[in-house]
Order: structure tokens, then sequence, then C-alpha cells
């Protein structure tokens, strides 16, 4: 299997692949999407089982080195896993392959969430101590064969020169053949780029879209068009699927910035934060898109209030402040005169009235009878207050974003759930992707991506932008801040974050530019 | 993740009704083609058998099972011989190899073109494609062609939502909403694109100027002072970063957050929503937004009754009834308008699909079903009445009848018009709403069903009047009195005993000296006895104690009854003048006079006991 598949086979390929109509069909493709999505329909049956699957692989390590192999606590998950891969429709072969934080089952990018993220990051760390960077289990697999490799595999000598090829012997020695180990293979700095600058691009192109989109929908509700919610929805589930696709390195979009358009840049950007945010707590498709449609339409009021209040420069005046807190008010009401009541329309409109009352029902807008906060808001209200704070307006400067995250967690228990502030960051990271931050090299980095596992959250993978010497570089270094030393001390770590301004530093560009 | 791998950014051009032209002479295919066309011809056949039955038919039903299973097994049939069945959609035709496959005459129950309308183009069913999928497919096809969308949804949505996995599909669809150039929205994405990618720092100058980069470049002198100072400790870091007080999620944490996902419900989102509408309303002064807002509210009110969720109709109407009455003292003009659609709600059309099945097996709970009623406007009161007179199930009577008392406190009039006279059950219900409304309206009712035939009804309507006590009724009952049924003269006597009316006394004193009261049943005699006493009291001792010892020459055993009843009134009385003529009565020398005597002395004294 070559990287190439894993990295161009989205089961839903490229949100915005420019239409085809009719006339402009090409027979050879349409076939070939046409296998293509054969194989892609096969692939997403197997990945429903899969977190399943790999979940077991790894306790089956796990209790292989606690019970004897003969016990019930062994075999019957034995038993079951093989049952489980002899009876997986379709094709022969359960494939999975670790690329860096990746994993891939039968090239098809695993989307894992909170509940079983941990055990695969585990697996992927036993397997890769061995030198392996894939498993493959074939049909036809018998618990004695399974156990047999399971027991090679725990047993291998981890300081051999080739831990892998040993197994292989090992393997071949003993007979086992419905499964095949691959050597772990780190992708290149120039695969991984030139892969990314595509997925970029038209990651880009569909947010930019997604703006355009929005700013004409707010417009239409200004003027009393109001047949776009189902437009709106597009727009969102372009973005989920963007989403399932790219991960967490997804809310690299929301450092894109617009001082000028503020309000469209932001309710995108909280969208996308919002959509992440969401897909890491393990909500559904559907799910995923209410929500995401709802963090879009989170400040639809402000399609009211006048520009000159909105960016007002000093205090505002009484009459002001009425008006600014007027909108989520003004923004259930321009919801309802959409056309259509949907499912859909009752979170945007719970988003929209409560977003910005706090836990402890401080905030706005006043009610006679407060309500609990409805799950989506909380999530939307952490999403939207932290992209407000990272952004410059032209009443405030804008914060780094771990910055802003510590001073979310300083109000949390007024203002949000402490346990979905927790998650959040989770999801961002410590120093979630774009922050600009100081290496102990003395050299300036923008981070590119966050690691999935907490324990490296404060050693994410930057691109460094400054050299010690204060030199602006072209292009632009990328280092892994999770490598460590033969000690075990991570090499490089970051001492503190910057602000992007006072180093002229194009945030977007490193996190989204090749 | 679905499979839409093409969707267009820009307008969808109309599409044409052309012919189409892949189509192929069948000769000009391969035997095993011809064979697959055939097959693929019979598959949607049945589909479309299935899908129509699917329309029609409850999940369970019979025919739509079978159906159903035919499709399987014909879908399984398809996929061992040929594999996936890869289908192209026309404006009016689906085609396999470019052979029609399913082409209707009528465009207004075509699925081709219903498919085809929402973009649609190209679908594959893949092999192993399992019940539930086929399943949702006909869900799709269902609403997309009953039209019942949301007004958010197309086909394409609904394909995206559900998440197939062994159906895939293509289509074409306009993503851009009205008013906007997808020549601009493209050129624009490219610039912005272009920036992102190009230029990684700004101008001295200018923040929002990009400059092309030098490798070389200085950065400002003013935060050179970054790199002079030497790197900071591990532990500084630590201490100074949001890491050192973050920890990562524990697994009872993650499980909280599922489970608070979970236990969510739409319905119960929905009245957060109302609660949501009323909080603005409160402090809305736009009559025009006002308006609007009631109609969302009105809207959600439709809902759940068409769900029918009718416990949650029930509090968004309460809601509406405090509002109406919030409006009362301050706006005639809102208050109106909040009763109209209270009233609305109510009407035949909104209501009536929850009359349709009730019974035995109805998802409608009687309970649920009268708490809802109770509080909508005078419009339902009709049909409630219709579907009382004919419900033969005791809960739902009770409950309507319990519903109808409640508005009839409200809408009298309504309801004395609604409520029918057909047979003995309606009169029935009738006595038993008009009773507990009590308004005194009904007592024309009730002295017009004193004369009729079944005394069933008049012991009924008897036991009703005495609700409405007075002057009138009083006259009513007592000629009752004069009723050929001693059952319906007993309930008389039994009700004008509660009402310790003197006047009363006076009617029925004259009745027992009368020389025909010794034809009276003996049942009726005493009640006749027990309610003198129970209204007269201590005064009337010596009428009684007369009574007992009086003797006639004529009948004995009658007189003798007569006098037992005087003598069990007296103990009823219990006084010590009671006493004395008891005492008095046992010297008689009838045998059961003298021991009625002895027995009320007892009691009157083991009572006497019980009080000390």
């Amino acid at each position: 299997m070559s990287n190439n598949d894993i990295e161009f086979n989205p089961p839903g390929g490229f949100p915005h692949e420019p239409g085809m109509g009719e006339a402009k069909e090409d027979p050879q493709a349409i076939a070939q999407a046409m296998q293509r999505k054969k194989k892609v329909a096969f692939n997403r049956v197997v990945l429903e089982s899969s977190t399943q699957l790999l979940s077991s692989v790894y306790q089956l390590i796990k209790t292989s080195q606690i019970h004897d192999l003969n016990n019930q606590a062994f075999r019957k998950p034995l038993e079951a896993f093989c049952q489980e891969i002899n009876t997986l429709p379709g094709e022969d072969e359960f494939n999975t392959t670790f690329v860096e934080d990746n994993v891939y089952v039968n090239d098809t990018r695993l989307r894992t969430d909170i509940t079983n993220f941990l055990s695969i990051r585990n697996l992927g760390k036993e397997l890769q101590i061995r030198g392996i960077g894939g498993v493959a289990f074939r049909k036809g697999i018998a618990p004695d064969e399974l156990k047999t490799f399971i027991q090679a595999f725990v047993k291998l000598d981890q300081k051999l020169d080739s831990p892998i090829e040993a197994l292989r012997a090992q393997m071949e020695q003993l007979n086992i053949q419905h499964i095949g180990v691959e050597s772990f293979r780190a992708m290149s700095e120039g695969e991984t780029t030139l892969k990314k600058g595509d997925r970029s691009k038209m990651a880009m192109k569909t947010y930019f879209t997604a703006i355009s989109s929005y700013k004409t929908i707010m417009k239409n509700i200004q003027h009393n068009k109001l047949d776009d919610a189902r437009k709106a929805k597009k727009i969102v589930q372009n973005l989920v699927d963007l989403c399932s696709e790219e991960g967490v390195s997804f809310t690299g979009l929301a450092t894109i910035k617009n001082f000028d358009e503020y309000t469209y840049n932001h309710s995108v950007n909280v969208c996308i934060l919002s959509i992440a945010f969401g897909q890491k707590l393990g909500l559904s498709k559907k799910q995923l898109c209410d929500l995401g449609a709802a963090a879009l339409f989170h400040d639809i009021g402000k399609v009211e209030i006048s520009l000159d209040v909105l960016n007002k420069v000093g205090k505002f005046t009484d009459q002001e402040w009425a008006m600014m807190q007027s909108h989520p008010v003004l923004g259930v009401k321009a919801l309802l005169r959409m056309k259509g009541f949907s499912e859909s329309t009752i979170y945007r409109i719970l988003v929209a009235f409560q977003h910005h009352i706090g836990l402890d029902g401080s905030g706005y807008p006043n009610r006679r009878s407060p309500k609990p906060i409805h799950f989506y808001t909380k999530i939307v209200s952490i999403c939207d207050t932290f992209d407000a704070m990272t952004t410059a307006r032209v009443y405030q400067k804008a914060m780094t974003p771990d910055e802003a995250l510590r001073l979310m967690s300083k109000t949390v228990h007024k203002r949000y759930d402490p346990l979905l502030l927790k998650a959040f960051i989770n999801t961002i990271g410590v120093y979630p992707v774009g922050t600009l931050v100081q290496l102990s090299s003395q050299e300036i980095a923008v981070v590119i991506e966050t690691h999935q596992d907490s324990a490296l959250m404060r050693h994410p993978k930057v691109k460094v932008a400054v050299n010690i010497h204060g030199q602006y570089l072209n292009p632009p270094r990328v280092v892994d801040l999770s490598e460590r030393n033969a000690d075990g001390s991570f090499k490089i770590s970051i001492v503190k974050s910057l602000d992007p301004k006072d180093f002229r530093i194009n945030i977007p560009h490193y996190v989204l530019g090749t | 993740m679905d499979d839409r791998t093409i969707r267009s950014l820009f307008e969808r051009q109309p599409e044409k009704s052309v012919p189409d032209t892949e189509e192929l002479a069948e000769g000009a295919l391969t035997t095993e083609d011809q064979e697959k066309v055939r097959l693929a011809r019979e598959v949607f056949a049945i589909l479309v058998k299935t899908f129509k039955s699917f329309r029609i038919y409850q999940a369970n039903n019979e025919l739509l099972v079978r159906f159903q299973k035919d499709l399987e097994v014909k879908m399984q049939e398809f996929f061992q011989r040929f594999e996936d069945l890869e289908l192209r959609v026309r404006t009016d035709t689906i085609s396999l190899l470019g052979q029609p496959i399913y082409r209707p005459q009528d465009l207004n129950d075509n699925l081709a073109h219903d498919l085809f309308r929402d973009g649609l183009r190209r679908i594959t069913f893949h092999t192993g494609l399992p019940p539930e999928e086929l399943l949702g497919f006909l869900d799709v096809l269902k609403r997309t062609s009953d039209r019942t969308l949301e007004q958010d949804y197309d086909l394409i949505t609904l394909f995206w939502e559900k998440d197939f996995k062994y159906i895939t599909y293509h289509a074409v669809e306009e993503l851009l909403p009205e008013g906007i150039d997808p020549k601009e929205v493209e050129q624009h994405a490219e610039e912005q694109i272009d920036r992102i990618t190009t230029m990684n720092f700004y101008s001295e100058e200018d923040d929002s100027v990009y400059v092309e980069p030098e490798f070389g470049a200085s950065v400002d002198e003013k935060r050179q002072d970054i790199f002079d100072n030497a790197a900071p400790s591990e532990e500084t870091i630590l201490k100074s970063q949001l890491v050192s007080t973050f920890h990562a999620l524990e697994t009872e944490e993650i499980r909280h957050i599922r489970r608070e996902i979970e236990s969510e419900k739409t319905e119960d989102l929905l009245l957060d929503v109302a609660d949501t509408i009323l909080e603005i309303i409160y402090t809305e002064h736009s009559f025009e937004d006002f308006e609007m807002l009631m109609g969302s509210l009105e809207q959600i009110l439709a809902m759940y009754i068409a769900l029918p969720d009718l416990d949650r109709a029930a509090e968004t109407l309460k809601r509406l009834h405090f509002l109406a009455e919030g409006f009362r003292q301050t706006s005639a003009k809102a208050t109106a308008v909040v009763e109209a659609i209270i009233d609305r709600s109510g009407t035949e059309e909104r209501i009536a699909p929850l009359f349709s099945g009730l019974g035995s097996g109805s998802r409608i709970s009687p309970t649920s079903l009268g708490n809802f009623l109770v509080h909508l406007g005078p419009s339902s009161i009709p049909l409630i009445g219709r579907t009382l007179s004919e419900t033969t199930d005791n809960d739902m009577r009770k409950n309507l009848c319990d519903v109808l008392v409640l508005m009839g406190r409200r809408y009298f009039d309504k309801v004395m018009e609604a409520l029918g006279e057909k047979n003995e059950r309606d009169i029935r219900n009738k006595i038993y709403i008009l009773t507990r409304i009590g308004d005194e309206k009904s007592v024309g009712f009730f002295r017009k069903l004193l004369q009729h035939q079944n005394a069933a009804i008049r012991q009924v309507v008897v036991s009703s009047l005495v609700h409405f006590y007075n002057p009138v009724t009083r006259d009513f009952l007592i000629q009752t009195l004069n009723d050929n049924d001693p059952a319906v003269r007993i309930s008389v006597l039994k009700s004008l005993g509660q009402t310790k009316d003197l006047k009363v006394l006076e009617a029925i004193l004259p009745l027992v000296r009368e020389a025909r009261f010794h034809e009276r049943p003996l049942q009726e005699k005493r009640v006749f006895f027990s309610t003198l006493a129970s209204l007269g009291g201590n005064p009337l001792c010596p009428s009684l104690g007369a009574i007992l010892s009086r003797q006639s020459l004529k009948d004995k055993d009658k007189d003798d009854e007569v006098r037992i009843c005087a003598a069990e009134a007296l103990g009823q009385i219990g006084s010590p003048d009671a006493v004395k003529f008891l005492k008095e009565g046992l010297a008689i020398k009838r045998k059961a006079i003298a021991k009625t005597c002895e027995e009320q002395l007892h009691l009157i004294a083991e009572r006497l006991k019980d009080v000390q």
C-alpha cells in the first residue's frame, strides 16, 4: 500500500470539486470514480467496526502480558476478534497503518474521538517501538494463529537492529499466514508538504466560499429574502466533510482573520472550531451539521446592528450597549423569519439566544425564568469567546491563543462549562494551531499541528519562522517538538507565546501555506 | 462519510429534458449485459412496488413486509450474479448500461423525476446492502416524493445525513445562495488563498499590506531583545504555562459528556424554544414582531399536536393562557392574538386526527388527551362533544366528561350545545357534565328530564338537582315525591334530607299524615321518617311520639310499619325527649314496635357511650 492511496482517497471526495453537469462528464473518469466509491463503500463498513477491533488488539496485547494465554480473559476476546475479522464483508483484509498521529484502515483514515483515542494511540506506540508501522489481518485467521502471533509480538526483543525482521522470521517459522506486518516509516517532509499543500488549498477554498455564502445569506436576510436555510446547511455540510478529512488540523482555518469583515469571518471560524470540537466529542455527522449551523448563525442578530456600533472604539453609550445586548434577541427573530422550521432551527434559536448567557446565569439577555443552557450553546460559547479573544479588533489587541485559553480557564466556573472547556483544550491543545511561540532554541515558530496525545500537548509540530539571529526563514523549517534526546528529555521546548504583530508574522501563511 | 464526490460551487443550470443520448439498442449489449439489464428491471419493479406500499402502510404491514423481503432477495440475486448495481438518473428515466430500467409516463408520480430534480445523477447499490439501509433509502424516497421535507432539507441532504455505507451517489447541486456571482466567489477565494500562500509577513509601514519575504530580513529592532536572553529552565517554562494546570480528560468525565449528549430530546428542546420566544415576547414593543413571534409559538403548538405529543402541547397551551392573562389588563389587541391562537389550535382540522385512533392500542393516553383538551378554546368543543357521544371506552368517556366540565365553566353555552341527547348514554353524560359545571342555566334541562320515561334517569336527575338547590328546584323535587317510582321518590327524599330546609319539612310532614301514606313501601316509609328526623330534629319528637303511640283499627300490619319507622326516627334524633317517647313505647303491646323501641334505646345508649 502506498501513502498516496491513503491521502488521496477521501471517502467524500473534496467537497468543493467543481460540479459536473451532464455534458461535462467523462465516462472514464466517472467509471474510475465509481470504482473508487465501491472500495470506499467497503471501507466505510469496515471502519464502523475498526475502532473496536483496534481497541481489541491493544487489549489482547495487554492481557497477554498479565494472564496465561489459556485464561478465559484472553481466550474469549481472542476468539471474538477472529470471528469479527472472518465475517467482515467484502475484501479479505483488515489492514491497519499508523502514520504519525493518524491511523488508516484499508487506506481510509480512521476518525477517533475521546472515547477510543487512547487505546488506539497506545496500540500505535506498541507497534512503533518494535519498528512496525502496520498490521494486516486476513480472513481465515484462527484463534491459535493469533495467539501465537501475539506471543511472538510481546516477546520480541525491541533492542534488535530490526525487530520487525526478527518478527517476520518467527512468523514464517511459526506458519502464521493470516497476519502481516509492515515497517514503520515516518512520512517524509516532502510527502507531507505536497499533500498538505493540495489539501490546504481545497480547505481554504471551502472556507472562503463559506464566508462569501454566509455574507450573502446575512445580506439576504437584511433584505427579507429568507429562503437560504438549505444553502446554509450545505455550507456546514461541506465544513463537516472537511473536518472529517482533516481532523484537528482543520481548526487551522480559524487562524484566518479578517479585520474588515469580522462578523462573517468570526461566524465561520466559530463554526469551524465548533465542528472540530464536536467531532472530538464524538458527535454524529447530523449532530455536527446541526451544531455547525447553530454556530454559524450565533451572531446573526448583529446583521441589524450598525457597523458604527459594532466597530466602535470608545465606550458604548447606554443606548449602544442596549443595542449590542439585543443581538441575541434580534438573532432569534431573524431565524424565525427564515422560511420553515426544522430540528436544526431549534438549535440555531437556542444558541443564538443563549450564547452570551453564562453558566451561572450571568450575561444577557435578561430572562424571567432562566432555563438550563443547551449543550451546543456551551460549545459555541467557548469557541465564540476563543475566536473573539484571538482576533484583533479596532478596540482590542488580539490575545495569543494560549493567553485566551488561560483567561477563559480563570473565569470558567462563572461563564463556561468547566468540563467542556477542558475538553476544548484537549481538542485544540494548550498551544493551539496558529500560536506564535519562542522556542528554547531561541527561535520563533508557529504551531502548525498539535498532537492528539495530551502528554504531548506542550510539544506540537511547529514551523520555525525566525532563526536565532532574528532573521526570517524562507521557506520556514518544520520541527516536531515531541522529538526527544537519548535521555528522554525533549530536544526543544516552547518557552512562551508571542504576539504575531510584534514580528509581523502572517500566521495563516505558516499554518495553511505550503 | 457520504460519497458526494461532485458538488458544484455554482448555480445549477436548469436541466433540460433531453433524450438519453447514451441509450443504446439492446442488441448492442452482450448477452451477459442484456441479462444484467433484465435482472435490474426486475429489481426496480419490486423496488417501486415496495416503495408504493412503504408510502401507504405502517412498517409492520404484512404486504409491505413481504415486498421488502422480495426486494432483498431480488437484490441479493443481482449482487451475486453481477455485483454492484450502478444506475444513472435522467429527468424521467433510470437506466443501466444505457438501457432504461424504469421510465413511467406520469411525471407526477415518477421516482426518477424526484431524484433528478434534487440533483442526483448516479446511484450505486453495493453488494452486501443490508435491509436497514434499504429501508433508509425508501424513507429518503418517501420524504422526497411526499414533499414532507422541512425547508432546509432536500434529497441530497437526506442522503448525507443518513450516511449510507452501501449506497453511494453522485449529485450536482447548487450550493451558493441567491444573489451571489459564482465567478466572483471563485476569484475572491483564489486571491485570498494566493495572499495566504505567498506572503508570510506584513509590511512595517502598513499592517494590512503583505510583502514578499526575503531570506535574511530581520525582525523589528525593538524585538531583538528576545534573542538576547538565555533560554529559561524547563521548570520556569512549566510554571508560566497553561499546561501546568491542565490535565487530560478522565474516563468518567468523558462518560459524563457522552451522557449529556445522549440524554437530549428534541421534543423538550422545542419547549425550550417556546420559552425563549415567550421571554422575547415579554419585552417586545413592536406589534408586528409580536405577531411574528406568536406565529412561531403557534407553529410549535401545531407541531406538538401533530406529533402527537399532548403533554408538551398542554404545557405550551398553559403558557399561552398565562400570556393572555398577563395581557388582559394591558392590551386587548395582544390578548385577542393569543386567544385566537389558543382557539385555532382546537379546530376540528387540527385535533380530529387525535380522536381517529382512540381506544385500545392507541398511543394517546386518555389522561394526556384530557389534560391537553382542557386548555383548548371553544372551537374544540363540538368535536369533543361528538367524540364523547361516540366513544365506548369508559376511561375516555370519563376523561372527556371531565374536560367538558372544565370547559363548560368557561364556555357554558358551547358545551350545552355540543352535548347530544340522542340516547340514554348521551343524557347521562350531559347530566354528569352539567351537574359539575353547576350553572343554573342547566335547571330547565333537568326539569325536563324529571319527566323522562326511564326511572333510572329521573333518579339521577334528582341527585343532580339538589346541587342547584333553590326555591324553584325545591318545588321540582317536592313535586317528584309523587313520582310513580319508589326508587325515584326515595332519591328525592334522600336529597332533600341533606338540605336542612324546614320548608321541606313543612312539605313532607303532611304527606306522612295522609291516610294513603300506609300504601308506600316500607323502604320508602323508612326514608320518609329518616328525612323528617334529620330535618326536624328534637322539635319533631312530639309528632313522632304521637305516631308511635297512635293505634289504627284498620290495617294493623301497615300501621305497625309506620309506628316502627317513627320509633326509628326517634332513635335517629336520640334526644332526651326522643328517649322519653321510646321508653313509653316499650309498653306498647305490639311486640315488633316495643322491640324496635328497645333496640333504638340501646343504640342511643351505645352512641352516648361512644361520645363519653
